[in-house]
């Protein structure tokens, strides 16, 4: 379970102050609207921004104090998720290794991930020749070898189209069952989540608090979700 | 206008490069600031040529092997410009710097620009001549003056750059955990290779140009090219000066042409 307990965070004008619960290999989404603090939430968990108190734990490890790398986490932002000079395996082999040297004994792993986000094709190509779609899938084939339990998506699929963000989507459900990931999704359109999550967090007037049952959520908004959504 | 050029290609998200519509018209008034100043640009250039290339046979030995030292002076100023402007730049561009190191390391590179090299050169003189002998030194301290001196230019090409790089992919390197080496050659090397190169190119060029401190430190039988070319003049071997000059002009170009080249020869951009 993933504990986020009374932080607080200040960032020059804004404040966030945060307590919820996340339940381990589920898929949880992250609601609020524009400018609440979603990504800055994502940010808080995965180290990179300043904490003024509370904790963040993981099945009862402190995170605050490890570095990003450091975390069992993979956070899929809203854009530069890769590196343009590297092409499509290049950029998913960064999550075995950083180092220099070709390193053979990952290949396996990679065109694994690879096949699995269906790109198999493509792995000689570089970022610009791909469409939005496939850079989401190669930063998912990333976190697939990185084999990190939590993974947070901060809006990666915003740029897509609706029957590309549902493709997307299912195959993020699809690699949380199949590897036992635990999720965080920010989303701007929940209804599109209820398939896939059931869970919901919510961010709203500098506070996040969660789990809430997202359809109950959807049926009954409360007041600071209402004009929302 | 002049800043409009073609086949710089805009930067956008992933490399992309986007169509220009507005350089294609004819420029009347481009053509003719083009022109004027290329007048005032190549009349000395042409001189240079001309001369030096009807005096070519006077070329001797003394003025290859010169030329050789200008060569090694240049390539060790490219590199210990390179250097500092990176250590300078990394600490810089780092969000983990406070802004006031940012102001004093940023500074302390620009501020240069206001120092004469023959000022830079006289201090050190003075600095060395108890602990060893300058004349023995004279190239690496040449190179050292000369690398200091394109500091600003360096820094002022690759700076910026180096800000964009970090302010991009900072977080995702953090996150991946790519940082050290690894990261200056995976990230920062491959995606400055045109400014690493044009930076260079200036750096060798300006070096090997340069008549600076050579003039403090050099013993009466030693020295870079455009030293030789100074003393030949003053002995008024006028016919060997001309050829030694075009000499400088030629690797002057060279230099900065296959840094350049070098820097472009595989950065992507599509």
């Amino acid at each position: 379970m993933l504990e986020v307990n009374n932080l607080n965070i200040k960032l020059k004008a804004f404040k966030l102050s945060m307590h919820f619960d996340v339940n381990p290999e589920t898929i949880t989404a992250v609601i609020g609207p524009s400018g609440a603090g979603k990504s800055t939430l994502l940010d808080a968990i995965s180290g990179f921004t300043d904490i003024e108190s509370g904790t963040i734990s993981w099945k009862q490890q402190q995170l605050n104090n490890l570095a990003p790398s450091q975390r069992p986490i993979t956070i899929v932002f809203q854009d530069n998720n890769l590196f343009p000079h590297l092409n499509v395996y290049q950029n998913v082999a960064l999550g075995l290794t950083t180092k220099i040297s070709y390193q053979p004994k990952f290949n396996d792993q990679i065109n694994e991930a690879l096949l699995r986000v269906d790109l198999k094709e493509d792995v000689e190509k570089f970022p610009s020749q791909l469409s939005g779609g496939q850079k989401g899938r190669v930063a998912l084939a990333r976190a697939l070898v990185r084999n990190k339990k939590l993974l947070l998506l901060d809006e990666p699929f915003a740029a897509l189209g609706p029957a590309l963000r549902e493709e997307m989507l299912n195959l993020v459900k699809d690699i949380s069952i199949k590897n036992k990931l635990t999720v965080l999704i920010v989303s701007h359109n929940p209804k599109e989540l209820i398939g896939v999550c059931k869970d919901a967090i919510i961010v709203a007037e500098n506070k996040a608090s969660g789990p809430h049952d997202l359809a109950n959520l959807l049926k009954k908004p409360p007041k600071s979700l209402k004009d929302y959504l | 206008m002049l800043w409009k050029q073609k086949n710089e290609p805009f930067q956008v998200a992933y490399d992309r490069t986007i169509q220009r519509w507005d350089i294609n018209k004819k420029s009347f008034i481009d053509w003719t600031i083009i022109c004027v100043s290329s007048v005032f640009l190549m009349a000395p250039l042409l001189t240079v040529i001309i001369d030096g290339a009807s005096a070519i046979q006077f070329l001797n030995i003394v003025i290859l092997i010169s030329l050789i030292k200008s060569i090694f002076v240049a390539v060790g100023s490219v590199v210990i410009c390179l250097s500092i402007t990176f250590f300078i730049g990394n600490v810089v561009a780092s969000n983990h710097t406070s802004s006031k190191v940012k102001w004093f390391m940023e500074g302390t590179g620009y501020f240069v620009i206001a120092t004469s090299p023959l000022v830079i050169g006289t201090g050190l003189f003075i600095f060395l001549y108890p602990l060893l002998d300058p004349t023995r030194f004279v190239l690496p301290i040449t190179a050292l003056v000369n690398a200091i001196m394109a500091l600003p230019f360096s820094l002022r090409i690759i700076l910026p750059n180096l800000q964009k790089i970090n302010q991009d992919y900072s977080k995702l390197s953090e996150s991946l955990g790519l940082k050290g080496l690894d990261k200056f050659f995976k990230l920062t090397v491959p995606r400055l290779r045109k400014e690493i190169g044009f930076a260079g190119g200036l750096i060798g060029a300006m070096s090997i140009g340069d008549l600076g401190i050579v003039t403090l430190f050099s013993s009466p039988d030693s020295g870079t090219l455009p030293l030789i070319i100074y003393r030949l003049m003053g002995s008024y071997q006028m016919e060997a000066a001309k050829a030694a000059a075009l000499i400088l002009l030629i690797t002057c170009f060279a230099i900065f042409l296959l840094a350049d080249r070098l820097g472009k020869s595989n950065a992507r951009s599509e």
